[in-house]
């Protein structure tokens, strides 16, 4: 694209769009407009976020930032000064949008639709807010537009006259989704109403935003449309293939109407495509995408929101205009890099408080990526609401308690003081669902502890803490919620026996249809219960099996499969843990089943690569590894393995291409980076591209542990922020055989200036006079690598013996210490004699022989981690010699260190187990 | 709120949408019952088919017939 043009983005928001819908209508032409955009641009899946609610993940795209920080935490908010809520609002949102950012810097921004965006906001285009098009009941007569839906004022009254009644609608709008309309009685079925409902939202808005598109010069223009998935949450059960439960008649009915709103939503994006003129870029997006398959749930939990669990957490990214790549797909999107990539389309910088970085890959050529620390501080009218406008609403409702608690005014409702709570409740658990969904377990621990104090008998609120615990390490914390939640509710006999009684009851008495509907709910709450008490014990099955303990982990599954026999995700849990106790070929036939149940299913597929890999039959590894992949994409792990069969088998550019391909959609799998840089050196000579790979390990990107497929989280993996060199991503370990003089360069390092990763729980003594500079945290780091995030920058304690067990997904620079095994073993045995532990019958070759076996593994280790840079550094030499072998060590370090401090710290009389003293 | 904005954007897209062509530039057939391509037509589209049923049936401007 040529300078002097200016950029136009068309950004089209379809909320719930997933690509398993879209590609069979593809297949069958019938998306036509889509087609060619895809045809002329770059695809993808985008990940979604956890929660999945459209009004948080609409932000997050719009801000680049996580809810935490743009303030969006629900549906519902509670009224400023009023005791009552409202559904979510825009001033709500604490820091700028992206059209906010581009009004800033010149550009005409224009919103439609967004979620949220009420009151419309005063941008230098037209804001047309998120409840300008709901009918809200009202007859067409009495159809009057909401307040500030609408900015200008000026054009409300215009902008009102393109919103469509649904009662405006006829036969011609409503039988492309249901042929056979005339059969619905209306009376007792709303469902032609709500399609009618959905039809006419969604051209309200369509009719505002292309109108704008006709009659305003405009840089950008963003338009949300909710209508898919509206209509998939009302109408996906009854989309082919046929549920079982669902009866035919429902089915022949309404089996087209999830297709029929796709096809629909083709045809208004021809509409604004040619509107938007072939200058422009188009980006059509979804916030999370839909189960249409054998995943749609049968049966809702009963929580709040729980109509979510139909989300799929996949959407769809597409974009298409001058200077974006054409014909290509692009791997590792996530909600946050959206407005990061529209921020490189303007060529402005992006926000280092953003949590995403731009999408790079899509543009002919990469843009030069610039960067400021945030706009929140870049002054400029952007748009937003002024402060009057702006209140906190959470602390609007503590004003209001407080007042109540002084006197001045009247207690409000119980009712809806009741539904204010509630809605403050879901959003602290939302915001707790947000730091676990971006790894940040122990900020959402204290507001679970809270919310669990009081409400210790929801499973979400125990199964939300319980995990929280074990991703800490705080096995016995989490080990405690879920035995007390088994403690408050009914055995799994006595419901059992309950539901027993009622099924009878339903099939041999003759029950009025009131008190069958009535026993049908007992049944409904018991089986719910059923539900969460199996929930917990797979939970406590995942924690046995966190805390190394596989084999308990095994027997609580094998309990669990007793009354879960077709449970697929319990069998997956169960090969993987034979997997971990190294029987593959039990984990075989446990694989088998689930794919007998269901040939679909990847992780079992994964599940027998792996054995196949574990018995060297690598060509069948990859056969399974390439089948997996075949049905889910966007699956890390499965490449990573790929990978490992293909080098095996010596097809290293292949082996190399899925190990790119696993670091796309996984930047942090420190494993997967390893294998790369080793297939580059040694089998592909291409020194360049090990070396990229280097360097990624000392970046600033989010590193997720990544070691176990079965436990792989992808929320977590969004982060693809561009590396940056810094020594603060760096973990710096002291290591080497126990009285090696660990303590003594830990000292050394500290006084030099670097922070030590220590916890004071091993205090001075005789032994190490100055102290250990250890970490508790170090001794369980064979279950509990959540710590190591927190040594950053730091320098912390770990014996040779644990080296192996230190993730692939942070660069490490290793100081290895190296005495005289001689003079090892006998400071040791001076040191258990001092503790009063010595063992008489010790044999010193022995010890010797063990410590020189577990010298070469570490070393071994070492040499084959590429994040992993050593310097091996002998006792003897420093204490002869400080002051040169301090100045290694600051070399080594990145010369940060004061040496002359260092040197200081060497006491020679400490030397005392010598060899030939 | 300035009204007489909002009437002039109204008279003038009431103007535009009856010049909705067909890609050879014939005029556009609208049915009085409108249809899903005249909504993704979008404002003009919506128009257009209003001012057809105004014409159909002067008094309600209703798509059925009076």
């Amino acid at each position: 694209m040529s300078q002097n043009k200016r950029r136009k983005l068309l950004l089209i928001g379809w909320d719930a769009a997933d690509w398993k819908v879209i590609n069979p209508l593809l297949d069958a032409g019938e998306l036509p407009a889509l087609e060619s955009l895809i045809n002329r641009g770059v695809i993808g899946n985008l990940s979604s976020l956890d929660p999945p609610y459209s009004p948080m993940l609409w932000t997050t795209i719009a801000t680049g930032k996580r809810p935490d920080k743009h303030g969006i935490l629900g549906f519902t908010e509670p009224i400023p000064n009023q005791v009552g809520i409202r559904p979510v609002t825009c001033t709500s949102r604490k820091v700028k949008a992206v059209w906010n950012i581009l009004m800033q810097e010149g550009n005409n921004v224009n919103t439609v639709g967004w979620w949220p965006s009420h009151p419309a906001e005063p941008l230098n285009g037209i804001c047309i807010s998120d409840l300008y098009k709901d009918s809200n009941g009202l007859s067409p007569e009495k159809w009057e537009m909401v307040n500030d839906a609408v900015h200008p004022d000026e054009m409300a009254d215009f902008f009102a006259e393109l919103r469509i009644h649904p009662y405006e609608l006829t036969e011609a709008h409503l039988l492309p989704f249901v042929p056979e309309a005339m059969r619905v009685n209306q009376e007792k079925d709303r469902r032609l109403f709500q399609i009618a409902a959905n039809v006419a939202e969604s051209s309200s808005l369509h009719a505002a935003a292309t109108w704008i598109l006709e009659n305003k010069d405009w840089d950008f223009l963003a338009l949300y449309q909710v209508a898919i998935d509206h209509i998939c949450h009302l109408f996906m059960r009854l989309h082919p293939p046929k549920m079982k439960h669902i009866p035919q008649q429902q089915f022949d009915l309404y089996k087209d109407v999830v297709n029929g709103i796709y096809r629909y939503h083709d045809m208004m994006l021809g509409r604004l495509i040619e509107l938007a003129g072939s200058e422009a870029t188009i980006m059509l997006i979804s916030d999370h995408g839909f189960h249409p398959d054998h995943l749609r749930p049968l049966m809702l939990p009963d929580e709040p929101a729980s109509p979510a669990y139909q989300h799929r957490d996949l959407g769809i990214f597409c974009i298409a205009g001058p200077g974006i790549k054409k014909d290509e797909r692009i791997y590792g999107a996530s909600l946050l890099n959206i407005t990061p990539t529209i921020l490189s389309l303007y060529g402005l910088p992006v926000a280092e408080d953003m949590d995403g970085a731009p999408l790079s890959g899509i543009f002919e050529t990469e843009p030069e990526l610039k960067t400021i620390p945030s706009w929140e501080t870049i002054e400029g009218n952007s748009g937003m609401h002024t402060g009057e406008k702006l209140m906190d609403t959470f602390q609007a409702q503590e004003t209001i308690r407080q007042l109540v608690e002084l006197g001045y005014i009247e207690e409000p409702d119980e009712n809806l003081q009741k539904t204010v709570d509630q809605t403050i409740r879901e959003s602290r658990i939302n915001l707790a669902r947000v730091y676990i969904g971006s790894g940040r377990h122990h900020l959402a621990i204290p507001i679970l502890e809270e919310i669990y104090a009081i409400f210790n008998d929801e499973v979400r609120i125990a199964e939300n803490l319980a995990s929280c615990y074990r991703a800490v390490g705080e096995i016995d914390k989490s080990f405690d919620v879920i035995h007390k939640f088994r403690q408050n509710q009914e055995s799994v006999s006595s419901i059992k026996c309950k539901q027993k009684e009622l099924q009878k009851k339903i099939r041999f008495e003759k029950l009025t249809p009131e008190k069958k509907h009535k026993t049908f709910q007992k049944i409904k709450k018991l089986h719910t219960m059923a539900a969460n008490l199996a929930k917990m014990d797979m939970l406590e099955s995942d924690v046995l099996f966190k805390s190394g303990k596989f084999a308990e982990s095994l027997s609580m599954l094998n309990r669990l499969e007793e009354s879960l026999p077709n449970h697929q995700p319990l069998h997956i849990k169960k090969g993987n843990t034979y997997l971990k106790l190294n029987q593959p070929e039990k984990a075989i036939p446990v694989f088998q089943k689930v794919l007998d149940m269901n040939p679909d299913n990847h992780l079992a597929l994964h599940g027998l690569a792996i054995c196949e890999l574990a018995a060297g039959n690598y060509t069948e590894a990859a056969e399974l590894c390439l089948s997996c992949l075949g049905i889910v994409y966007h699956y890390p792990i499965g490449h990573f393995h790929l990978a490992i069969a293909l080098e095996k088998i010596e097809e290293y550019e292949a082996a190399a291409n899925a190990c790119e391909v696993c670091l796309a959609l996984a930047p942090g799998f420190g494993e997967a980076r390893n294998v790369a840089i080793r297939i580059y050196t040694e089998h592909l000579q291409q020194p360049l591209l090990a070396e990229k790979h280097k360097q990624f390990f000392c970046s600033s990107v989010e590193k997720t542990d990544c070691e176990s497929g079965s436990d792989f989280s992808f929320s977590t993996l969004e982060a693809t922020k561009d590396a940056r060199d810094t020594g603060e991503e760096t973990i710096f370990i002291v290591s080497g055989l126990p009285r090696s003089g660990t303590s003594m360069m830990m000292q050394m390092l500290e006084a030099g200036g670097l922070d030590a990763y220590t916890d004071q729980v091993r205090i001075a003594d005789e032994n190490n006079v100055k102290g250990y500079f250890e970490h508790e945290a170090v001794k369980r780091l064979a279950r509990d690598k959540n710590w190591l995030k927190y040594a950053k920058g730091k320098v912390v304690k770990v014996i040779s013996h644990l080296l192996t067990f230190l993730p692939e997904n942070h660069h490490y620079k290793i100081i290895f210490m190296l005495r005289d095994l001689d003079e090892v073993v006998a400071s040791q045995q001076k040191m258990l004699s001092r503790l009063g532990k010595e063992k008489k019958s010790a044999y010193r070759l022995d010890l010797r022989m063990a410590f020189e076996k577990d010298l070469k593994a570490a070393t071994t280790l070492i040499g084959k981690r590429y994040n992993m840079d050593v310097l091996f550094v002998q006792y003897r030499d420093i204490i002869q010699n400080p002051q040169s072998e301090a100045e290694k060590v600051n070399n080594f370090a990145g010369n940060m260190l004061v040496v002359e401090n260092m040197v200081k710290e060497v006491n020679r009389n400490l030397y005392r187990e010598r060899v030939g003293k | 709120m300035d009204t007489n904005i909002s009437n002039r954007l109204l008279e003038d897209l009431k103007k535009e949408s009856q010049r909705l062509t067909t890609t050879d530039g014939k005029p556009l057939e609208i049915p009085v019952k409108g249809s899903l391509g005249l909504l993704a037509l979008g404002a003009k589209g919506l128009f257009a088919w209003r001012e057809k049923r105004k014409l159909m049936n002067p008094k309600t401007g209703s798509n059925e017939p009076e």
